[in-house]
């Protein structure tokens, strides 16, 4: 499943760590980078090559909501719906994200762009409603127009 | 030691004591989930919160006082975790105020959440610390309504032997730390977070561990239980019997679990010497044979050709008669599952009343008595602690796989390694699981045990790094020793060994450096080769040069296969000469199933099963097994262990002691035993290592464990975290070795020169013979639960033979034996080294492998 490359790499992760177990959370971040996901099959790989039991793997890859052990889509939203995102109608947003994905939260568009996800606090409170896009970018305080430019420019893109 | 006060009581503790284990030693128990004494505290159930101060300084950094002029006290502002606080001098701890009770209160009340409330059917009632902990400290109900409470899975087989109900798991991790930090086996984690975080097991097959019970002892609710007890009585039923495990040489002190003459369950009894409170799964669930539908119930005696039911009276007669015409053609093979009494009265049989030398043992090591000697007159000191050796101690562990043969002793020894910073060597001619926790792993060349002993030597001497004042005032003929040593040098030894000079001289300068030495040897240091006596002239000389002998933590430990080995060799059922062709006597072993057994005229077998040597019989006589009768087991370590009647006798059956003295009255000798215990008092005027022990001595330090059962004494341990010098509970009694008798005694250093290796033909491949915990025995296969446990026969080959012959990891091989055939699949996977294949004894198809035969491998 893995490229020669990232098993390569993952390799070179396990050396740079005096507990190897500290070489998981990486080694997990580039095979989702690859993959998209992590299946059974990569765990094995994975805690193969680190040296820890796939027991192991596992609990680290389920732990952590950055990763997922199912396929996503292309883009991923992660929702916050908090108290104070609550507040500034978050709720009646996530509804007409929905409702414009045609999916409900934790599902994935039929074409399978983009997943949609709720989230608890992102760390923004202070610019709610916020929503976090691929794991990477913060979108702040979110309108009913600016979700829609959003979802335009990830189905296009 | 800082001084601390737990509720107005006063007590002072070494440095590093959490404040659960403080509050322990003024009698004070915090209740507690997650934490226990044998694993790493964690913090993650907060149960045991209590109020902590500490001595008010003034910025002078004087101890300020108040009102009463007493110490002032700083309280923190919170209440701390009492298993995660170290103790600090003048600590102030109160575990009974309102806030404390409060606390208490609120995290049961959280628990409860998401716990269901199924303790009428559930196997943890009775002994379970949440109920008990919520009768004591929670509150009478829940602010929560009843149909909020969290539902999840209930009965999630975790393999074969345990049931997990998740809804009553509280999350304390005690079954994933001990599987962790003591088993070693990283099967168990947690997966997902909040309230879908859940146990699960990925291993194949599911929770692959051969300690996996362990964890339903630990299990602090009801949500780990064993698949062979589970709902079969309630614990409150079920009466406790304190015995010793009859598996292998360990001898895991245990309780016998009986109710209605069944053995319902068994659980280990705390001896922080032998077991902690551990035992392996083997131990734990092979129980069954006890009250299998197929023990012999009556003396059996063959009539017309046939096995039919006779009396006592008659196959006593029959059997005295045919052996008093044998007279001196008679011979004896005592099984060293047998207990003390039942050997030794067997011995006495044949030597006093029938005259003859002929009584032999099966241990299943080579015939000859270099390893016991060895271990009579070098034993590990009386005090050594497998489980405790610190950083001053090397264990070399020669030869032996303790994962699969004495697989507590694995654990303890891998416990000492990473707990308490002792080294570990490990030198066989394959890897084991313990080679994982040793500083370093040596692998010789087949056979070659012997010539890596001595190049350790060589390099000792070489290097001058012999313990001189030992050496000039205890051993004699080193002069003699060295001269035949000459043409052994490291290079030669390393060569012949195959393993690098650099590795042997490591090892030697190690071992020459550690203020304590042990040698724990196993059946493929013994039994491979015709070199017995060349090895054991080896360690001793070894011990000898580098002083260790003769006090706790030093000196040897044979790692035998079975629960009484040692009592069989200590009563010296040593014969070669096992074969008689008149008359023989079989007690407690089936020598027919290996294959080599030839029928005297006149056969008695002894047993517990119609085994393939009973099939065979003239007479067959019901014996009582280890849970019906009173009897001692001396174990590995040289402890004498009493055991106790559990059961009521199945059927006729009697003790393999009564039997045997039975025949001996019959024969004209004087014996009158009442009881097992008024042979032990003969064995101890007769038998000079017993001097000293009776039962009545070894009933005396019997303990029971601490309720509710599992939950551990406090710990006594060498740790970081120093617990203290708490209650050390061990039971049994070690006979002292005789380099500890005699402090002044000298010794010989003797010399045995290792046989020539005879080398492998091309395409020949060396056989090592390996145990299965694990396998097609007779005793463990009358337990179903643990059939799936027995692994597949498999022959383990080196990746470089295994690519010469075009096979793969799991293809399909055929092994050519001389006159055998056998057809398995193949490992490859990194355990033996070149021209050396594995294969485990006594699988399917497997049985009474010729260990070192010479083999050829076919792709099928």
């Amino acid at each position: 499943m893995l490229s020669e490359k990232t098993i390569n790499d993952i390799k070179l992760l396990a050396t740079k760590y005096p507990d190897k177990r500290s070489a998981l959370m990486p080694a997990l971040h580039l095979a989702q980078k690859e993959i998209g996901h992590l299946p059974d099959a990569v765990l094995d790989d994975i805690a193969e090559i680190i040296g820890v039991s796939r027991t192991e793997a596992s609990s680290v890859a389920t732990f952590y909501t950055m990763y997922t052990r199912e396929p996503r889509g292309t883009h991923t939203i992660f929702f916050c719906n908090d108290l104070p995102c609550a507040l500034r109608g978050a709720d009646e947003m996530l509804e007409q994200l929905e409702h414009k994905l045609g999916c409900k939260a934790g599902q994935t568009t039929a074409d399978g762009k983009i997943t949609l996800r709720e989230a608890e606090c992102l760390g923004g409170c202070d610019h709610a409603p916020v929503a976090l896009i691929d794991g990477a970018e913060h979108q702040s305080d979110l309108t009913l127009e600016k979700l829609d430019a959003l979802v335009a420019r990830l189905i296009n893109s | 030691m800082p001084k601390v006060i737990v509720d107005n009581k006063l007590t002072k503790v070494p440095n590093g004591t959490l404040v659960v284990e403080a509050a322990k030693r003024v009698g004070i128990e915090i209740p507690v989930f997650c934490y226990h004494p044998k694993l790493q505290p964690v913090g993650m159930c907060r149960m045991c919160l209590v109020e902590v101060g500490t001595p008010k300084r003034g910025k002078d950094g004087q101890i300020e006082k108040d009102a009463q002029g007493n110490d002032a006290i700083a309280w923190m502002p919170k209440l701390q975790a009492a298993c995660t606080t170290v103790v600090s001098d003048g600590m102030v701890i109160r575990t009974d105020t309102n806030q404390v009770a409060d606390a208490r209160r609120g995290i049961l009340e959280f628990l409860l959440t998401s716990h269901p409330l199924d303790c009428p059917v559930c196997d943890k009632g009775g002994e379970c610390p949440l109920q008990n902990l919520t009768m004591a400290f929670g509150p009478g109900q829940s602010r929560f309504p009843a149909e909020s409470k969290f539902h999840n899975e209930k009965r999630v087989p975790l393999g074969d032997l345990i049931m997990l109900d998740r809804e009553r798991c509280i999350q304390c991790s005690r079954c994933i730390r001990f599987q962790d930090e003591i088993a070693d086996d990283h099967v168990l984690g947690f997966n997902a977070r909040g309230r879908g975080l859940e146990i699960v097991s990925l291993s194949n097959p599911a929770f692959d561990s051969k300690y996996s019970g362990n964890t339903i002892d630990i299990c602090p609710v009801g949500a780990l239980t064993s698949r062979d007890f589970r709902l079969s009585a309630r614990v409150w039923e079920v009466k406790d019997y304190p015995s010793v495990c009859a598996h292998c040489s360990v001898g895991c002190n245990i309780l016998i679990g009986e109710r209605d003459h069944e053995i319902k369950r068994i659980v280990p009894r705390e001896n922080s010497a032998v077991n902690e409170i551990w035992t392996c799964d083997k131990g734990r669930f092979a129980h069954h044979f006890a009250f299998a539908p197929d023990r012999l119930t009556t003396p059996l005696i063959r009539r017309n050709g046939k096995l039919e039911v006779g009396s006592w009276n008659d196959a006593l007669n029959l059997v005295a008669q045919k052996f008093a015409e044998a007279k001196s053609d008679v011979g004896g093979l005592g099984g060293d599952r047998a207990a003390n009494e039942d050997l030794f009265l067997f011995q006495k049989l044949f030597r006093e009343t029938l005259g003859s030398n002929n009584v032999g043992h099966r241990v299943g090591w080579s015939a000859s008595n270099a390893g016991a000697e060895l271990v009579r007159v070098y034993g590990a000191g009386v005090g050594t602690i497998l489980g405790a050796l610190d950083k001053s101690v090397t264990a070399l562990v020669l030869g032996a796989d303790p994962e699969e043969e004495q697989p507590v002793i694995r654990l303890r020894l891998t416990r000492s390694a990473r707990a308490f910073g002792a080294t570990i060597i490990t030198a066989n001619p394959r890897v084991t699981k313990l080679a994982m926790h040793a500083k370093q792993s040596i692998v010789y060349n087949y056979g070659t045990e012997a010539y890596f002993l001595l190049g350790v030597i060589r390099v000792i001497l070489d290097e001058r790094l012999e313990v001189r004042d030992f050496v000039d005032t205890r051993v004699t003929n080193l002069d003699a020793f060295k001269k035949s040593l000459d043409p052994f040098t490291v290079e030669r030894c390393a060569q012949i060994a195959h393993v690098k000079p650099e590795k042997i001289r490591d090892a030697a300068r190690t071992i020459a450096q550690s203020p304590n030495l042990l040698i724990l040897f196993g059946r493929e240091a013994m039994a491979s080769m015709q070199n017995d006596d060349a090895v054991a002239s080896s360690i001793a000389a070894l011990l000898l040069i580098t002083g260790h002998i003769g006090r706790a933590n030093n000196g040897v430990v044979a790692l035998y296969p079975h629960n009484n080995s040692h009592g069989a060799l200590d009563f010296d059922l040593t014969s070669k000469n096992k074969s008689a062709s008149r008359a023989m006597y079989v007690m407690a072993c089936d020598p027919a199933s290996d294959g080599d057994f030839i029928k005297p005229d006149f056969l008695v077998v002894q047993d517990l099963f119609l085994t393939e040597t009973a099939q065979i019989a003239d007479v067959v006589l019901p014996a009582q097994s280890f849970a019906e009768r009173d009897g001692t087991f001396t174990n590995t370590e040289r402890r004498v262990q009493l055991f106790r009647a559990a059961l009521k006798p199945v059927g006729a059956s009697k003790p393999d002691w009564w039997i045997v003295s039975e025949i001996a009255k019959r024969l004209g000798a004087k014996w009158n035993y009442q009881n097992a215990s008024q042979v032990m008092d003969e064995i101890a005027t007769t038998v000079p290592q017993y001097a000293g022990i009776s039962y009545t001595a070894l009933a005396e330090n019997v303990k029971m464990p601490r309720a509710p059962y599992g939950q551990g004494n406090p710990s006594d341990e060498p740790t970081d975290i120093a617990m203290g010098d708490l209650e050390n509970v061990s039971s049994g009694m070690q006979w002292a070795s005789v380099a500890e008798r005699d402090g002044a005694m000298k010794f010989e250093l003797t010399w045995s020169e290792p046989s020539q290796q005879s080398s492998v033909n091309s395409q020949q491949y060396r056989l090592a013979v390996a145990r299965s915990l694990y396998d097609r025995g007779t005793l463990i296969s009358k337990t179903a639960i643990i059939q799936p446990r027995v692994p597949a026969p498999y022959i383990e080959i080196n990746s470089l033979d295994a690519e010469e012959l075009g096979i793969a990891d799991g293809a399909r091989v055929r092994v050519l034996f001389d006159a055998r055939v056998i057809e398995v699949n193949a490992r490859v996977d990194g355990h033996v080294p070149p021209s050396v294949v594995l294969m485990p004894n006594n699988l399917d198809g497997t049985a009474a492998l010729p260990m070192g035969a010479r083999v050829k491998i076919e792709k099928v």
